[in-house]
């Protein structure tokens, strides 16, 4: 075997502390592309962009100018911010629990050893592999008010067309639905790993014992699902973003703002009206609405 | 290998990819954006239209791009001006053109029109089409997929109602008389609307109502929206009342689905594009025939549609750029873009074509389309109109859903427009 | 008997859920394969009179699709390549090294999994402009090259590890780089596979990102190509939007069919506490 020698203890002193100093250093080394990619993408980016709200930098700024505090003067002023606001509010506020909870029902439902189970369990999970294109573009047609399915269908059972994606009532609705369409398998296999790592032997004596399954779930289960239920809260509130692709496609914010989402209106005012810095401000605002978020919800999980 | 035969191996390959010397002439590549905001196949006729110039010309290689819709493109223009990737020329919706001026992307044009011989260049556009091309006295943008609203109507549902199906409404009040007659109902629900006015992201609409009626919707600086002023108000009171006194409009139709709903008989008038004659041909089986949008004070249609614009800032792309955008200018050109997509020949002498006169007789309502122009007007435009036009947009929408009350929400949206113009 | 009865009371709400849920992908398929006249009718028909197979040639044709597939694949594989890379190394030193501030790291390495690119995007955009990377693959491909969640997943695998494994390695001179590659990655590679497969799928959808850092229709991915392909066909051809939705869909649809063990996997581990 090569290097023998070396193994024998039988080394130059020197070179043996300067392979002691590379071990000490090389775990920094290994993770210098890692941490220097994600404080690159990930973590300058929320100090550039509060940095950046600070300053005006427009179509005919485009150096840009220290403001203080106006973007966030003009945002907090701004009635459409406020509707924004009130939109995402709705979106997320339905959304994650709706998504969850469909997850965790079938997540139960699936660990009852039905027959059909992994068919079932696939095609939960489907909605999710889809590209948010595919998935949108696919609504998009479906919620056509004159020629879609979602319209036949409401015809069949007597009802009137809607305008599911064009009446201002009814657009983030019908958002919300795809929403949760789209991410609910996702949750769905979370809980069903969860529950199949449950210490059978807790339920075991509950069900004999003579605990109804209602009880049995909300005494035993459901706590014992808090840390499964914390990830897919703070996982649910990452993928709500993905609404920004669903408008984007389907109904670009309107109809008069009813689906204009905190994250479509900083991509309305950096790149359609190309007001950087305002856009800025409202990233900040963004970020720190999701990140106070998760961190409430984090402190409750943990209490 | 030595160190000697990778350096000469470099210097090699520098040397070719430095290209040729001076007199094998490369030819131009330029890029060319352009968005279609009809039903698809008409990005083969741009290929056609590039492929013909190419051969045309040579030393001059264009490679088209589709991006999207006409908003899509100016966020890609507005982006890859901040990037440093210009195309070198592009085609956007002409109220880009003094928020492209006035961003610097697009290059003004007044040297090279001289080169052209001037005024006698000019002179070869639609003078209506000119209005919606200059920003700042100089001249940013050439006519080339222009149109004006016009009014299909279907005349087995005019006959069926008793009407004369050569006689389309020419004021507000014919088209509330006729619109009533033509809306069918089943009970509760409406089996054929007596009109539709399809809403987009550019307010169309809206504006052939305010200048039908004299008014004018933007101060003349741009800098000032005068939606609460008697005629503009009274126009959007107007289409309030084709919704919800006459009852003969939805509140909403989707742009896209306005031509479908006319083409399955569920409205018998709808105002649409003049670009939409394509669709209309291929796909409404009943007689139909053009008309013009009515007038309250006068004929006024908006103008609308897509100009050329020049993005190359180098003399040489420039010049090759500029060539292309002539040729696509010239007649024939114009002629065959027109034929083609239902967009208005730009070309005042494209009518003078054998192609043109051919298709005015096998489509004589096309002549319809040609007596507007010389009545459109400008479409209202700034370098910072982008956030108004999107609050108007809202403020007809929730009038019209009657979600909101005509004056009070008229004065917010003004106030909120004016603010808005004034930050940027 | 009341517990067949819910049995199958369970079983028919499942089943309501289930048709909720295939209902929209059987309308996409059979949309792909109709006829137009078959489209603009207001009594649709549940199968198509005839498959019409030329929709997906005409789909194909009408934009460039060919093109937005090579895009895609490059990307995908780039990203997937670099983030295994850069998160296995970042794992080994995690899970086996001891040093000052690995809990710092490992808090900045789960903090950076709730930062997304819908949170970050504007400053990457002018970042990538100042880089002279905008419009190219460098631009799709940047922003990605490290993943917190992989770093993580294989952190959870490595220390699965025993360390008698490691010390055992280490006398036959087998240590660092040398241990990961030849140890610690193939006992992982049920997690490396599930990683693989999940951010492969994430990032070949990826949509968001693509949309602002790109405009010539050479590097345009595959779902921008699509969504141009919409706004183009809106107002008509239903059946060829369907048609390319398919085909831009199935890739992933069938990487998933084929290993859906792995994908189910990924979520074991990141299930639970940890």
């Amino acid at each position: 075997m090569a290097n023998e020698r070396q193994s024998d203890g039988d080394v130059r002193p020197r070179a043996r502390a300067a392979a002691a100093g590379w071990r000490r250093l090389n775990p920094y080394v290994y993770l210098v592309p890692a941490l220097a990619a994600l404080a690159v993408w990930n973590y300058y980016p929320l100090i550039f962009l509060v940095n950046l709200s600070f300053h005006r930098l427009d179509a005919t700024q485009p150096a840009p100018r220290w403001i203080g505090l106006d973007n966030y003067r003009e945002l907090f002023a701004a009635p459409l911010f406020r509707r924004v606001l009130a939109n995402t509010a709705i979106y997320t506020g339905l959304t994650v629990p709706l998504s969850i909870g469909l997850g965790l029902a079938l997540a139960l439902a699936l660990n009852q050893g039905l027959r059909g189970a992994h068919v079932l369990r696939t095609l939960f999970y489907t909605p999710v592999v889809l590209p948010t294109v595919a998935a949108a573009t696919v609504a998009l047609w479906i919620f056509n008010t004159n020629y879609g399915l979602a319209n036949y269908l409401l015809g069949l059972a007597g009802q009137g067309p809607v305008a599911w994606l064009t009446d201002s009532d009814m657009a983030l609705s019908t958002i919300i639905a795809i929403g949760v369409w789209k991410t609910f398998g996702y949750f769905m296999l979370v809980y069903l790993a969860a529950l199949q790592a449950l210490p059978q032997t807790v339920l075991e004596a509950a069900r004999l014992d003579g605990a109804r399954p209602w009880d049995r779930f909300w005494s035993i289960t459901w706590p014992l699902l808090r840390p499964t239920t914390w990830f897919a809260i703070v996982i649910a509130l990452i993928l709500s973003f993905q609404a920004f692709d669903f408008i984007n496609i389907t109904t670009q914010g309107g109809p008069s703002n009813a689906t204009n989402l905190l994250v479509f209106y900083i991509y309305q005012n950096g790149f359609q009206y190309f007001r950087l810095g305002f856009a800025a401000a409202i990233s900040v605002v963004m970020f720190a609405l999701v990140y106070g978020l998760s961190a409430l919800v984090s402190l409750w999980f943990n209490r | 290998m030595n160190i000697r035969h990778v350096l000469c191996g470099l210097l090699a390959a520098t040397a070719l990819a430095c290209g040729s010397p001076a007199g094998a002439a490369e030819p131009v590549h330029l890029s060319f954006w352009y968005p279609v905001d009809l039903g698809g196949g008409l990005a083969k006729v741009i290929d056609g239209l590039v492929a013909d110039f190419d051969k045309a010309h040579p030393d001059i290689q264009v490679t088209p791009t589709y991006t999207g819709s006409y908003d899509t493109t100016l966020q890609k223009i507005q982006a890859a001006k901040m990037a440093g990737t210009l195309p070198d020329v592009a085609v956007t919706e002409i109220s880009s053109v003094p928020v492209l001026g006035a961003l610097g992307a697009a290059r003004p044009l007044d040297a090279l029109i001289a080169g052209e011989g001037g005024k006698k260049f000019l002179d070869k556009f639609w003078p209506s089409m000119l209005l919606n091309c200059v920003y700042d006295g100089k001249v940013y943008g050439i006519p080339f997929q222009r149109s004006t609203p016009v009014m299909y109507y279907n005349k087995d549902a005019f006959k069926a109602a008793g009407l004369d199906p050569d006689k389309p409404p020419l004021t507000w009040d014919e088209l509330v008389a006729d619109a009533e007659k033509l809306t069918k109902r089943d009970g509760d629900r409406v089996t054929q609307w007596g009109l539709e006015l399809p809403l987009e992201a550019f307010n169309w609409f809206y504006y052939a109502l305010v200048y039908s009626n004299g008014g004018q919707s933007l101060s003349p600086d741009g800098t000032k929206a005068l939606w609460d002023q008697p005629p503009e108000l009274a126009a959007l009171g107007f289409w309030h009342d084709l919704v919800n006194k006459y009852k003969v409009t939805p509140a909403y139709t989707p742009w896209n689905d306005g031509p479908q709903e006319f083409a399955a008989g569920k409205v018998a008038m709808i105002w649409h594009s003049t670009g939409s004659q394509a669709f209309m041909r291929q796909n409404v089986k009943f007689a139909w025939g053009l008309g013009r949008i009515p007038k309250h004070a006068q004929f006024g249609p908006p103008s609308g549609g897509g100009n050329l614009m020049l993005y190359a800032t180098d003399p040489a792309r420039q010049k090759a750029a500029w060539s292309f955008i002539v040729w696509l200018s010239d007649a024939k050109q114009a002629a065959r873009w027109s034929i083609a997509s239902g967009y208005l020949a730009t070309n005042v002498a494209s009518w003078d074509l054998p192609e043109m006169k051919a298709l005015v007789n096998e489509h004589p309502e096309v002549l319809v389309t040609k007596a507007q122009l010389a009545d459109a007007k400008a479409e209202p435009a700034s370098a910072k109109y982008a956030p108004a036009r999107d609050i108007l947009n809202a403020l007809i929408k929730d009038v019209l859903a009657n979600k909101a009350q005509l004056e009070p929400a008229v004065k917010e949206a003004v106030a909120n427009a004016n603010a808005a113009m004034a930050k940027q | 008997m009341t517990r067949a009865l819910n049995r199958l009371a369970l079983y028919a709400a499942v089943l309501a859920v289930a048709a909720l849920v295939a209902t929209p992908m059987y309308w996409l398929v059979i949309s792909a394969f109709k006829s137009s006249d078959e489209i603009f009718t207001s009594t649709p028909r549940w199968l198509p009179a005839a498959l019409e197979w030329h929709n997906f040639g005409r789909a194909w044709q009408g934009a460039a699709f060919g093109r937005y597939f090579l895009n895609s694949t490059v990307v995908a594989l780039a990203i997937v390549f670099l983030q295994l890379a850069t998160s296995s190394l970042a794992a080994y030193a995690l899970a086996r090294r001891r040093f000052v501030g690995r809990t710092i790291v490992l808090l900045a390495v789960i903090g950076a999994l709730i930062i997304p690119i819908q949170v970050t995007f504007l400053a990457n955009f002018i970042t990538l402009q100042h880089l002279g990377w905008l419009d190219s693959y460098w631009a799709l491909v940047a922003p990605f090259t490290a993943s917190a969640f992989g770093t993580f997943l294989l952190r959870q695998a490595f220390l699965a590890v025993p360390e008698a494994m490691e010390d055992a390695a280490r006398l036959d001179r087998c240590t660092g780089l040398a241990f990961l590659w030849h140890f610690l990655l193939p006992l992982s590679r049920p997690t490396v596979l599930a990683f693989t497969l999940v951010a492969l799928v994430t990032h070949w959808n990826d949509y968001f990102w693509p949309l602002i850092v790109t405009n010539r229709d050479e590097i345009r991915t595959l779902p921008i190509g699509l969504a141009m392909f919409v706004t183009q066909e809106v107002m008509s051809d239903w059946n060829l939007l369907m048609a390319a939705t398919l085909f831009v869909a199935a890739p992933m649809l069938i990487i998933f069919f084929l290993t859906q063990r792995y994908f189910i996997r990924s979520h074991m581990h990141a299930g639970l506490k940890g």
